[in-house]
């Protein structure tokens, strides 16, 4: 039971230094200020992206309509559509919109004026048309059969393209007869840029719902020319309104959600990562002193002392997590589901904490004095950080399948668990059934990283040196 | 005769570091109950020895035996003083040496009476509830030593202990010393630099320099071994004359012995007292300006030194 006169001896020291336990524990809430403050968490209300747009689209004669021979250009729909998002129950713009020239969009985002610069190309249009066949064409052909409509068709006099399928769309007529064909496409490509500064994270934000945006707006186009197709079929009418719409839905729950509030999660988890860093400096420091020395010519096990070191500080960090989220909740933090989720929540934080702990247990094996060690354990807990996820999505790498489903090479490490725990519970609203396999994760990679720490600072600091 | 029990033996302990030999082949062996003193000027490699011997550092070749046993895998427990203050800041007196004991399991009742007992020992009962970071730097130096016997271990250690100590601490720290090996029988190893501490204190000195052992006797021997005569030191002003006047004594017939340590002339020869003018004189004549001369009728262990390696141990 030596561990427990270590865990003693650890915790009179932290609280005797009044100097150092004021600065560990005013740490988690100044860094949630200011963190809480970059996002507009204190705010409480949400700063519209700006944007700068580049439309070159020359927009296109819709064919499927061509009694009426619509004029559409999707492209200003598109920025129409970017221009009437808002905040969730908020009449803010998610965008401010500038249209701008290339030029004056470059000059823009190098004076970070704007977030993005969105570039619509000028066949935009023409490429949403032909998707918008492509789709009726395959809803037909997948149907009834290609041979069966071709015999019901001849061919038209002018090209393809001029041939329409209106009826499908208005409902005027309810069988295939007259001077129709079936649309035909041809494959018309068109990219739209997305431009910005990656060292930006207005622009990391901006790019990755702007790209929701399209990618919704895109299928939105295919699912409205399969729905008015599939309604011909059924004899019902489906009213023809625009072929492109786009809705936003929150995927969290009735509250009012701030950029803060879908960032605080990846922050808990930053701030627990920076833990490590003390811990490792604190074992460093009895490298430095020689006051391991005196301990390893004892009876003390390298158990003891790194079992007895983790107790103290995790003690801490607990501390430390409940001002981490009494201050993310005064500075206007909002999260889904109820109390129940919130306590959930701050004991995957305690336990994420107790894996940064057994994080600065095993650099300070590596480590030589307190410098040594402060530094080492930055390089290592902030990359960390962006690694398991805390900010910013990651892209796939799977590694294997673990209970049925892929498990990526960040899923070895506890914090990209505890990101997604916190995640589930906070922005979703998730209970305790749906974090179970992320705590059970969460909680044996902690031991394990734990254990790792014992076998190399024993190897590392607990034998004679060489 | 009852036969000589040996707690500690080293056979050809050899540290390098790279091509530096910091201890080239020590054979040593040291008794129960006696206290050993290694007597060496600073980087001697005392430290580098002692490190070795108790297990702190592997030896580059050569093996070391505690208690008749190969290796520090033994129950013969072995306490370190080490030169460097090593304590906890934010703990008291009582804490830092309870909190050692209890790491060396030592049962809580008893060692709540020896902590009691070896503050008072060593003066700091009235520190006892003070955190280390208040204590003075003799203070503190104490309780290094206080924390690194409080299991009562076979063989104490003690790396430089009255380094950097007032005369009356030293004085304080050397009678702790004493009483451990008298009243309690402890085995001690103590390196130093001070002769007088290693004179006062060791039942048998180890003389070593530059990483080799030159000699181990007890220290009356060693005096004995310089052979009889007293010892001058003079120190010319002008010292650019020191190897001519070094030359010019060593041509007298009664010069024992001479040697340059520390910018200063070191010689030997029976009743000098009587025959200083003689060499005072010489000097003058060759021009050589005297500003100081000292001379000693008992020889010390530095005297031993000096004989050994013609340099002072401060040198």
């Amino acid at each position: 039971m030596k561990f427990l006169h270590v865990s003693i001896k650890g915790l009179k020291e932290i609280f005797r230094d009044r100097k150092g336990l004021g600065l560990l524990l005013a740490f988690p809430a100044i860094f949630m200020l200011v963190f809480g403050f970059a996002f507009s968490g204190g705010q409480g209300d949400n700063s519209s992206y700006r944007i700068g747009v580049v439309s070159e689209d020359r927009g296109v004669t819709i064919s499927l309509a061509e009694e009426t021979g619509e004029e559409k250009n999707f492209g200003k729909e598109l920025v129409a559509t970017i221009e009437s998002l808002t905040f969730e129950d908020s009449d803010v713009p998610l965008f401010d919109v500038r249209q701008v020239s290339p030029e004056e969009g470059d000059d823009l985002l190098k004076e970070r004026e704007i977030a993005a610069l969105v570039s619509v190309p000028e066949n935009f249009s023409d490429s949403i048309h032909q998707l918008i066949k492509s789709t009726v064409r395959r809803e037909i052909t997948g149907r009834v059969g290609e041979m069966v409509i071709t015999n019901f068709t001849r061919s038209s006099a002018d090209d393809g393209l001029s041939t329409g399928s209106e009826d499908l769309f208005d409902g005027e007529v309810s069988e295939f007869s007259g001077d129709r064909t079936l649309p035909k496409a041809e494959k018309v490509m068109s990219k739209i840029v997305i431009k910005g500064d990656p060292g930006y994270m207005a622009y990391g934000q901006a790019r990755s719902i702007l790209s929701g945006v399209i990618g919704r707006f895109k299928d939105e186009v295919v699912d409205r020319a399969e729905r008015n197709t599939a309604s011909y079929f059924k004899g019902e009418y489906s009213p023809a309104g625009d072929f492109v719409t786009v809705e936003t839905e929150s995927i969290s729950g009735s509250q009012s959600f701030s950029v803060f509030d879908y960032q605080a999660p990846g922050i808990f988890v930053f701030a627990l990562l920076m833990t490590s860093i003390g811990v490792a400096g604190s074992l460093a420091k009895e490298i430095e002193a020689g006051t391991l020395e005196r301990l390893k010519i004892s009876r003390m096990s390298s158990f003891d002392l790194l079992f007895g070191t983790l107790i103290p500080w995790s003690v801490l960090t607990i501390v430390q997590v409940i001002i981490l989220f009494a201050v993310a909740l005064l500075i206007g933090f909002s999260w889904a589901g109820g109390f129940t989720s919130l306590l959930l929540a701050v004991l995957v934080a305690v336990i994420a904490g107790i894996a940064s702990v057994s994080l600065g247990l095993l650099i300070a094996a590596f480590a030589d004095n307190e410098q040594h060690a402060s530094n080492l354990g930055t390089l290592i807990a902030v990359p960390l950080s962006f690694i398991v996820g805390a900010f910013f999505p990651l892209p796939k790498l799977p590694i294997g399948r673990l209970l049925g489903s892929a498990f990526e090479i960040y899923d070895v490490l506890p914090w990209t668990h505890a990101a997604e725990a916190l995640r589930t519970l906070l922005i979703y609203g998730g209970n305790i059934g749906d974090i179970l396999l992320e705590l059970v994760f969460l909680v044996g990679l902690t031991v394990v990283l734990f254990l790792v720490g014992v076998f190399f600072f024993a190897r590392e600091r607990l034998t004679s040196l060489q | 005769m009852g036969s000589v029990n040996y707690l500690i033996e080293t056979e050809n302990l050899t540290k390098e570091y790279g091509d530096l030999t910091a201890v080239r082949d020590l054979n040593l062996k040291v008794r129960e109950g006696e206290i050993f003193g290694f007597l060496g000027p600073n980087g001697a490699g005392k430290t580098t020895s002692i490190r070795m011997m108790v297990g702190l550092l592997a030896p580059t070749d050569g093996r070391v035996k505690i208690g008749g046993n190969r290796g520090v895998e033994t129950d013969r427990t072995v306490g370190v003083c080490p030169q460097e203050i090593v304590l906890w800041e934010e703990l008291t007196s009582y804490e830092n040496i309870y909190f050692m004991g209890k790491m060396y399991d030592v049962p809580d009742r008893e060692l709540k009476e020896r902590v009691s007992r070896i503050l008072e020992d060593l003066k700091l009962e009235e520190k006892r509830d003070e955190p280390a970071s208040e204590l003075s730097g003799g203070m503190k130096r104490r309780l290094n030593l206080g924390m690194s016997i409080v299991h009562e271990p076979d063989i104490v250690v003690l790396d430089e202990p009255s380094a950097g100590l007032d005369p009356q601490s030293r004085y304080s720290v050397w009678e702790y010393i004493k009483g451990l090996k008298e009243e309690r029988g402890r085995c001690i190893i103590l390196t130093t630099h001070l002769m007088e501490e290693a004179d006062r204190l060791s039942d048998r000195v180890a003389i070593i320099d530059r990483g080799e052992l030159l000699v181990v006797d007890t220290p009356e021997n060693l005096k004995k071994s310089v052979g009889e005569g007293d010892s001058i030191r003079i120190e010319l002003q002008n010292k650019d004359r020191i190897e001519e006047a070094l030359e010019l004594l060593g041509e007298d017939e009664e010069v024992i012995e001479t040697n340059r340590v520390d910018e200063k002339i070191v010689l030997r020869a029976m009743d000098a007292v009587g025959k200083m003018s003689r060499f005072t004189g010489k000097l003058e004549d060759a021009g050589c300006e005297i500003s100081d001369v000292t001379v000693s009728r008992t020889n010390t262990l530095e005297d031993v030194f000096i004989h050994l390696t013609g340099k002072g141990l401060r040198s």
